[in-house]
């Protein structure tokens, strides 16, 4: 007797022919995209000297890394079978009550606590709504993005709360033995969510809920409880993103990272995450965000029309898309 | 499913050079700027922009525009950008005054000397701050309502953001002339720059004071706005509007005689100033002043860009 | 005269698997013509073929004794061969008249012709003996009805020649019956059926002529009156099948679960019964007699349900699932890919994700660990897989089940839930499930099993309640099984029986 059923022959059937390149590629899910990258980066540094020093690499980790620490939690959600639009409202709003904190009592103690701690209470508001208010998260998210950057405006009237001490800024815009805390910041985070993801039970539940969240309910696994978790991580993450942005640019601006969840959202997808939930990895994002700062850095470097980095960014997300569709198949 | 992976790589391999013959290759010895500019989704930006690279090009300059697309932080990789590309003078129009003294503080830090057009930044040290002559422009606007109205005829005033420094210059030499005429303004709110926002303020001032004679707003797109509230409430006769920057969309109402007048700003010749500044400095050694202003003009009907 | 329809040395290789080699199929006028074989038998391929889903590598097609080419779904209609698929492929959102008419409706001034469309609809449900109103929603339909309309839409095009791919899946036995006497109606119209089923009291009923298919080769053709069930049953799977339910005896103990007054939202009312150690419960019914909620409830999988359950005489708050495992409860659902399994998972992952927490030491999941435990599992359940890394989804039926079963059992659970168990398992595949089902009798476990299927629940039941309308109608000893009574039972004909006292005063 087969093992296989016969309807399934033609995409899956294993020992086949097929069956060996479509398993191997599953394996390398985010090849794809560092190959990408790879020879993204080798076009950028045929054409502009500036393009390969250390110091320009640097710059292009220190440039993404708001991005990628925000698209690590977004991926968490999109892993889930979730999305999150409100990553970029939320930053606005943390950053803008953490400026106002270490502006009012000088405490950088203080700041970091109300940065992390706002951006945490969103996440687990939209985790409620989402799991017992039952709210779908596309329009739960879009809900708390416009409350909190509704309140980031209401509370600092529309003006930028600016002026930090060092040790505020230190995460953005400190360094430590001549690398910049927004190169080691990112690098850890990406670190402990790698471990967590690949190796602990957490990390398995999280694939199980967006592969089939009713089986994994049934299973016993109390699958309300974690995606509370996993939209609370976000916020955390996203806290740490306003942390890093607000240290670098010093300033709490209202009107901050408009479009970075999109932004976010795309250097998961590019990073071959399935916006459908179940299936992705933790390397493809930060492959993702890397690409996303690669082209942006090379096309600035080459003195491409500004206009014009839109178009590409655009097309290397259609066709990371296109590689995930095709791979699902 | 290796055919896609094929054509996948095969595409971008071609697509990136392509990208590349767009962009114009830099020359080796002239000497290289970096435009460091807000935001390239608006109309007033690119003018500068393009002011920046006409005249670049006729003094034989090459220019690199980044545009940071309203976000600070891009605003600071673009900086980052030009530091790494080693260009020669930068010149910015940043995304807030905040914004700007880190962006100046980099390129300070780079040595590499810093032009400001426009908007001005809170610390750091330029060359010089390249800007429009707002209180004279506010001035000139006053001056023109004053002729239009009675003395004793109520006027309203709508401004930008509060805390925005260079559009209040506009609001204050606007209430100059409005004391020393002893007009008296009856409203004076503020719409953030919006025009939607524009058209709310408008109506409500309108139900408050019906009586209106004119209205000032900070920009054009808030003069726009309100231009369409008073057409709504069946003013347009009774209401002058005056705005400020000189858009296409205000020359199109003025020439309509939707909109009295607007005070233009001449962002074009800000971006040619800029980069004569800049080119006086590092050519002949010509130390600019802190401020350089762009003249501003009065347009209304009668005076009309021909077109 | 000729055949309606000939297939001759039909052969079809996907890459590496030979699905079907050198098969004939002949089809008769106004005959009802059923295809067997176990799941990768080759039926499914040959259907495609027939209904232009998917095209032969080798072979001729006949029709009426004139050679044609079926390319395409559309080339197969305009032929005359029609085909209602097991998942029917309507739109719930759309109307009866509507999914009718999908793709060809009538048009008058631009618009659908709304009036023709109803009309038309009542006429192709009447002439199946359906008062089904054709404005009614699909999705407000019972799964009987909504079968009734996939196949008059089909009926709508001038069919000669009906495919209906294991069409009582979902059906009750009433249904079935409906079904079976619209097939005969068909058949007396001249039409010829090709009929899919894994049911041999139904092959037996209904079909006139039998095609056995076993490892995409041709076994046979038998007229059904040529043979009997055992007969065709070593066709299909070429052995002996001495023995479909090994029944073992097994010592019953204490009562492990009892459920007292379950009642769920309209859906159940006022159930109760228990289970004891080694004992296998069957709960029969028809389908929608508040069965699955019934299980699903006590399993904590089920809202809005009131009543106590005890685990060895100790009241547990059993509100979800985990609180459901955690006390010792296992559920094997009815449908496995959606509720059962993460069919995108391997084996391990999947064996695993039941047994995390256990698996997990110092915050990370011990991977030696959770593959041995899948391993053990894969030998005990007897799971034929290359390896534990293979994705669910490469199983089959038979053996996706088994990874159910195997997951479960790693925990060492006193209860195991059944909810249709053997549901589109092939023949082989089931007595191998009813034997793993005696196992854990055997260890002890208590085991409750919800089947449509009455032999499979006489078969495999100590003892057996049965469901109508939510209500408890009756309650059988093995001794007294008796098809008839229960049968009356389920359709709320028979009261309790008297034969057999309430499972826990016995």
């Amino acid at each position: 007797m087969k093992s296989v059923p016969e309807n399934r022959l033609t995409n899956s059937g294993f020992g086949s022919a097929t069956s060996v390149s479509f398993l191997s590629l599953t394996r390398l899910r985010g090849m794809g995209s560092l190959i990408a990258l790879i020879l993204i980066m080798g076009v950028f540094a045929v054409s502009s000297p500036a393009f390969l020093q250390i110091q320009n690499l640097m710059n292009i980790i220190v440039q993404v890394a708001v991005i990628a620490v925000i698209a690590a939690g977004a991926m968490f959600i999109i892993l889930t079978g979730g999305i999150d639009l409100s990553v970029g409202g939320v930053m606005a709003l943390a950053g803008v009550l953490a400026a106002s904190a270490v502006r009012a009592s000088d405490s950088t103690t203080l700041g970091i606590v109300v940065c992390l701690g706002t951006a945490v209470l969103f996440g687990l508001l939209a985790g409620v709504l989402v799991t017992y208010g039952r709210i779908p998260p596309f329009v739960c998210t879009l809900g708390t993005m416009s409350i909190a950057r509704g309140i980031a405006f209401v509370y600092s009237g529309g003006i930028p709360i600016s002026g930090f001490p060092e040790s505020f800024r230190f995460a953005g815009s400190g360094e430590i033995a001549g690398i910049p805390m927004m190169v080691i910041i990112p690098v850890v985070i990406y670190a402990i969510l790698y471990f967590v993801l690949v190796r602990t039970p957490f990390g398995k539940i999280v694939y199980a809920i967006g592969s089939n969240e009713e089986a994994t309910r049934l299973t016993g696994i109390d699958t309300q409880k974690y995606k509370l978790f996993v939209y609370s991580l976000a916020g955390l993450l996203t806290g740490i993103g306003a942390l890093l942005y607000i240290g670098r640019i010093n300033s709490g601006h209202p009107g901050s990272g408009i479009g970075y969840e999109l932004n976010a959202i795309a250097a998961v997808v590019i990073g071959g995450t399935s916006l459908s939930g179940g299936r992705g990895s933790i390397i493809g994002t930060v492959i993702g965000a890397l690409i996303m700062g690669v082209i942006s850095n090379g096309l600035n470097l080459m003195n491409i029309d500004p206009y014009f980095q839109s178009v590409v960014l655009g097309t290397v997300i259609v066709f990371a898309v296109m590689i995930d569709q095709h791979s699902q198949k | 499913m290796t055919i896609t992976k094929r054509t996948f790589l095969a595409v971008m391999s071609m697509t990136l050079p392509l990208v590349l013959g767009a962009g114009t290759a830099l020359a080796g010895n002239a000497k290289v700027f970096g435009y460091a500019v807000q935001d390239l989704g608006n109309q007033y930006w690119v003018a500068v922009a393009n002011g920046v690279k006409d005249q670049a090009k006729t003094l034989g300059v090459d220019v690199v525009v980044m545009d940071a697309r309203t976000d600070a932080a891009r605003e600071l990789s673009n900086i980052d950008d030009m530091i790494q590309k080693k260009v020669d003078a930068i010149l910015l129009s940043p995304w807030d005054a905040n914004s700007g003294a880190n962006a100046v503080a980099a390129a300070n830090k780079a040595k590499i000397p810093v032009f400001v057009l426009d908007i001005g930044v809170a610390s750091g040290s330029i060359e010089s701050l390249i800007v429009s002559d707002n209180l004279k422009g506010g001035r000139i606007a006053g001056e023109f309502v004053a002729s239009k109205i009675p003395a004793n005829a109520e006027v309203a005033h709508i401004s930008c953001q509060p805390g925005y420094v260079i559009p209040a210059l506009r609001g204050q030499g606007f209430k100059e002339v409005m004391k020393e005429k002893g007009i008296n303004i009856v409203a004076s709110q503020t719409a953030e720059s919006q025009r939607a926002k524009g058209m709310d303020v408008m109506q409500n001032i309108l139900q408050a004071h019906p009586n209106l004679a004119a209205v000032f707003a900070e920009n054009d797109e808030m003069a726009l706005g309100a231009v369409e509230a008073i057409a709504a409430a069946g003013k347009s006769k009774q209401v002058l509007v005056v705005g400020f920057d000189g858009t296409g969309d205000a020359l199109a109402s003025i020439k309509d005689g939707r909109m009295a007048a607007t005070v233009a700003q001449q962002p074009y010749e800000m971006g040619k100033l800029g980069v004569d500044t800049a080119v006086a400095l590092l050519n002949d050694g010509k130390k600019p002043e802190g401020e350089t202003y762009v003249p501003v003009k009065l347009i209304t009907s009668d005076t009309l860009p021909a077109k | 005269m000729a055949a309606a329809l000939e297939m001759r040395g039909v052969s079809k290789r996907y890459p590496g698997v030979v699905a079907l080699d050198n098969v004939d199929l002949t089809v008769s006028h106004g005959e009802i013509h059923a295809i067997v074989g176990e799941n990768g038998a080759g039926k499914s391929t040959l259907m495609r073929i027939l209904s232009g889903a998917t095209t032969m590598d080798q072979g001729n097609i006949r029709i009426d004794d004139v050679a044609v080419e079926i390319g395409s779904s559309q080339r197969a209609i305009d032929l005359g061969i029609g085909t209602v698929y097991q998942n029917l492929n309507l739109v719930t959102d759309l109307t009866v008249a509507e999914n009718i008419y999908m793709n060809r409706f009538p048009m008058r001034g631009g618009f659908i012709d709304r009036q023709k469309i109803a009309d038309g609809a009542r006429r192709a449900l009447s002439e199946m003996n359906s008062d089904i109103a054709p404005s009614m929603r699909v999705g407000d339909l019972s799964v009987a009805d909504q079968q009734m309309i996939a196949i008059a839409r089909v009926l709508a095009y001038d069919i000669k020649i009906l495919i209906l791919d294991e069409p009582t899946s979902s059906l009750s036995k009433a249904e079935s019956d409906d079904l079976f006497r619209n097939m005969r109606r068909l058949k007396s119209r001249g039409v010829s059926i090709i009929f899919i089923s894994h049911h041999m009291d139904e092959i037996f009923s209904v079909a006139d002529t039998v095609t056995v298919l076993r490892d995409g080769r041709l076994i046979g053709r038998w007229r059904t009156n040529e043979l009997d069930e055992h007969a065709l049953v070593h066709h299909m799977v070429g052995r002996e099948v001495t023995e479909m339910f090994p029944k073992e005896v097994v010592p019953i103990g204490d009562v492990v679960l009892s459920a007292n007054h379950i009642s769920v939202d309209g859906m159940v009312h006022d159930v109760s019964f228990c289970v004891r150690k080694g004992e296998v419960l069957g709960i029969g019914g028809l389908v929608g007699a508040g069965r699955t909620e019934l299980v699903k409830s006590v399993f904590g999988a089920c809202p809005g349900r009131s009543g106590d359950i005890c685990l060895d005489g100790q009241p547990v708050d059993i509100r979800s699932p985990k609180q459901a495992v955690e006390a010792g409860i296992a559920f094997v659902p009815e449908d496995r890919r959606y509720e059962g399994l993460i069919t995108e998972f391997s084996i391990e992952d999947n064996i695993g994700l039941g047994s995390i927490w256990e698996l997990t030491r110092r915050f990370v999941v011990d991977a030696k660990a959770r593959t041995k435990l899948s391993d053990d599992m894969i030998q005990t359940m007897n799971v034929k897989t290359p390896s534990g890394k293979q994705l669910v989804k490469n199983l089959s039926g038979g053996n996706q089940q088994k990874v159910v079963l195997g997951k479960w059992f790693a925990r060492q659970p006193k209860v195991i839930i059944f909810d249709e168990p053997t549901r589109g398992i092939d023949v082989g595949a089931k007595a191998e499930i009813y034997r793993k089902i005696g196992e854990l009798a055997k260890v002890g476990v208590a085991v409750i099993i919800v089947s449509s299927e009455l032999p499979e629940l006489m078969g495999i039941s100590d003892r057996i309640i049965v469901l109508n309308k939510g209500r408890m109608t009756g309650e059988f000893a093995r001794a007294a099984f008796s098809a008839d009574r229960i049968m009356l039972a389920a359709t709320g004909k028979a009261g309790l029986d008297a034969t057999s006292p309430r499972g826990q005063q016995q």
